[in-house]
């Protein structure tokens, strides 16, 4: 199992769109995979669950992979999150 | 009776237009649902149900996705992925699926409840941003709903020109009160971000949203009398008659600056008083469909589909039809064709079709007499339209239409003919236009109802000149006295340039008058800004277009109009090309 959190940088959090982001890199990936807010986590490969997290600009994205390649699947969702801002 | 106060109500703009017309309030948000419980056998084929409809409902959003990607841009035709996404949803799917198995209940019933949840849920994170997408799901739900067997259709019978007042609107619903002739809406949900924003903006449909104040305040208000200003997100109950005259005023000032923008758009052929023509051809042959991009059209205005039928023993195929049809759309594009559904009977040819001999022809069954009987042959024609039409651009034109009550038989062939498709399978485009041929006098007098329905008209002035005169222009013995510039028909063609305007539909000439130096600066002068001509007409009358101003050609029109004497008009008109164009432009 691989853990990680990441800080939301971009302006206006993760909303539609950036959710969307976030699920077609998920889909792209055989591990499981567990977003959270701090209070309740979600399947990572629904956009319904991951709209539903609710996390703004400056809020924290709690990570959780597990699977033959959660590794590559976590920096990959590290690289979308806090380098690419979500190709914004 | 003492009227009732005015009273000014705000809310946020989301999409500019102004509309005045009577409240129309409705509960979108009440689905009417029964669960409705299935056998242990039934479950498999109830799952398996569940995924063909989402996958349709996925088809259907990814040709939206196309045409809004041409019409508006990549970055909105973004908006409908993420509906995309919820529709092949994982989470979705195992739960739906699960309770179907578990709670032993029809898949819409179930389908229903958990998108409600997401929606709530949605709806309960303070970001403003993610609330908007509550909307999304409310949408995807609704679309797929509609497919459902236990759902009870909302209706949109409201008056033309109503505001609709809603709770909720989703886009799917929004594009449906568009169509139904509503002239703007209000809604409490959905802010200038909203999807809802940006399809009411395309549409050029006004709209406000009252952030979750404005519905419970106009619930008791229905059928009031109401003014809707989009700018500025106001909107105006019980008005008085001032308010009522200076937003009339507005209102004709704001249309005309939005139609000037959109034609600054488009390369045109314009007259020098800055009015803009819509120019497109007559075609009548498979072989000549790309003449539009050879003349530079603005499309096919008409595209005569009895001619398919030359030489033919047989009614082409569904298949046959739609392949030829998508070639003439594929050739148009970006500007609509307008397919005129088979017009035979008349003076028109016909191959070896077993019609009945009839005494008067052309008074007798043709056109859409003979397609509301042979309903079969009309259906398969329209289906073929419909799967065509995949970019969006083409129109369906019915011919011969006398009475309105012919066209709303039409219509509900065409909807039958949707129906059908859907039960099938196929592939096809919902959304076309509908648009009557005027060519009848009873048609023409009445053409204020029929603007009310109708997406368009075309004027055939050929029939319309014989039905008018009473006389058979192929018939030698009177032929001398087939004038279209008899005052007669100009008087018709005036009430029914007239009563488009009113509805705002657009109107083009598609006879004759459309292609003759003669009559091409009248027709202008009187305002009409769509002519459909035959290909070898089109350098003369993109070279009269050009030459003229619109202002003379506006008194030219006022001269004929004030002449009483039928011999005079044409006088009028030969002097007015003598003076004009001289350098030996063909008549």
């Amino acid at each position: 199992m691989v853990k990680a959190k990441f800080k939301v940088i971009n302006v206006k959090g993760i909303h539609a769109r950036p959710s969307a982001e976030l699920v077609k890199l998920t889909a792209k990936y055989k591990s499981e995979i567990r977003f959270g807010n701090g209070h309740f986590e979600v399947n990572g490969k629904s956009l319904l669950e991951v709209m539903k997290l609710g996390v703004t600009r400056n809020g924290t994205l709690h990570v959780k992979a597990n699977g033959e390649d959660a590794k590559k699947l976590v920096s990959a969702i590290q690289r979308l999150v806090e380098v690419d801002n979500f190709n914004e | 009776m003492k009227k009732a106060d005015e009273i000014i109500l705000e809310g946020i703009s989301l999409s500019k237009g102004i509309a005045i017309g009577p409240l129309f309030v409705y509960d979108s948000q009440k689905v009417s649902l029964k669960p409705i419980k299935i056998s242990f056998e039934a479950i498999e084929s109830e799952i398996s149900n569940f995924k063909t409809v989402l996958k349709q409902v996925r088809k259907e959003l990814q040709i939206i996705k196309k045409n809004v990607q041409e019409k508006v841009g990549e970055q909105k035709a973004q908006i409908l992925d993420v509906q995309m996404m919820i529709l092949r949803d994982p989470e979705l799917h195992s739960k739906v699926e699960d309770k179907v198995r578990l709670q032993r209940i029809k898949w819409d019933f179930i389908f229903s409840e958990i998108m409600t949840e997401y929606h709530d849920s949605l709806l309960g994170i303070k970001d403003s941003v993610l609330r908007e997408r509550a909307f999304d799901v409310h949408d995807v739900k609704m679309r797929v709903l509609k497919r459902s067997s236990s759902l009870i259709p909302k209706d949109t019978k409201f008056r033309d020109g109503a505001i609709v007042v809603a709770e909720i609107l989703t886009p799917t619903e929004l594009i449906d009160v568009s169509k139904a002739k509503a002239s703007g809406f209000v809604t409490d949900f959905g802010g200038v971000n909203s999807h809802l924003a940006i399809i009411a903006n395309a549409l050029g449909f006004g709209g406000i949203s009252g952030s979750g104040k404005l519905y419970s305040k106009l619930a008791n208000l229905a059928n009031s009398m109401a003014i809707l200003d989009g700018r500025v997100g106001k909107l105006i109950v019980n008005p008085t008659l001032e308010s009522l005259k200076n937003y009339q005023a507005e209102k004709i000032k704001f249309k005309r600056t939005q139609t000037l923008f959109t034609n600054q758009r488009l390369e045109e052929a314009s007259t020098e008083g800055g009015i803009s023509i819509n120019l497109s051809l007559n075609l009548s042959l498979e072989t000549d469909f790309h003449l539009a991009k050879k003349f530079n059209a603005q499309g096919v205005g008409l595209f005569r589909t009895e001619h398919l039928l030359l030489d033919k023993a047989d009614y082409p195929t569904e298949k046959t039809q739609t392949e030829i049809y998508k070639k003439l759309a594929k050739h148009c594009f970006p500007y609509s064709a307008r397919i005129r559904t088979f017009d035979i009977g008349g003076e028109k040819l016909v191959g070896n079709f077993n019609l009945p001999t009839q005494i008067n022809p052309s008074l007798g069954w043709r056109g859409i007499r003979i397609s509301l009987e042979e309903i079969e042959v009309f259906k398969t024609q329209i289906k073929a339209i419909l799967r065509a039409n995949t970019s969006g651009n083409l129109e369906i034109l019915l011919p011969m239409v006398s009475k309105i009550s012919e066209f709303r038989k039409a219509k509900e062939l065409i909807e039958e003919a949707k129906e059908e498709l859907l039960q099938k399978n196929k592939k096809f485009n919902p959304e076309i236009k509908v648009g009557v041929m005027i060519e009848i006098p009873s048609a023409a007098l009445t053409a204020d109802i029929f603007a009310k329905e109708a997406d368009f008209f075309s004027i055939g002035t050929n029939d319309l000149t014989q039905y008018t005169l009473a006389v058979d222009r192929s018939n030698n013995l009177v032929s001398d006295i087939y004038t279209p510039t008899h005052l007669a028909v100009l008087r018709i063609l005036k009430l029914v340039l007239d009563s488009a305007k009113k509805e705002k539909i657009s109107v083009n000439i598609c006879g004759e008058m459309a292609g003759n130096i003669l009559t091409i600066p009248l027709l202008i002068g009187m305002g009409f800004e769509g002519l459909s001509v035959s290909p070898s007409s089109i350098p003369t009358v993109r070279e009269v277009i050009n030459k003229t101003d619109l202002n003379l050609l506006k008194q030219l029109s006022a001269e004929v109009f004030e002449t009483t004497e039928n011999e005079q008009v044409r006088k009028i008109l030969t002097d007015f090309k003598e003076e004009h164009f001289k350098e030996g432009l063909g008549d």
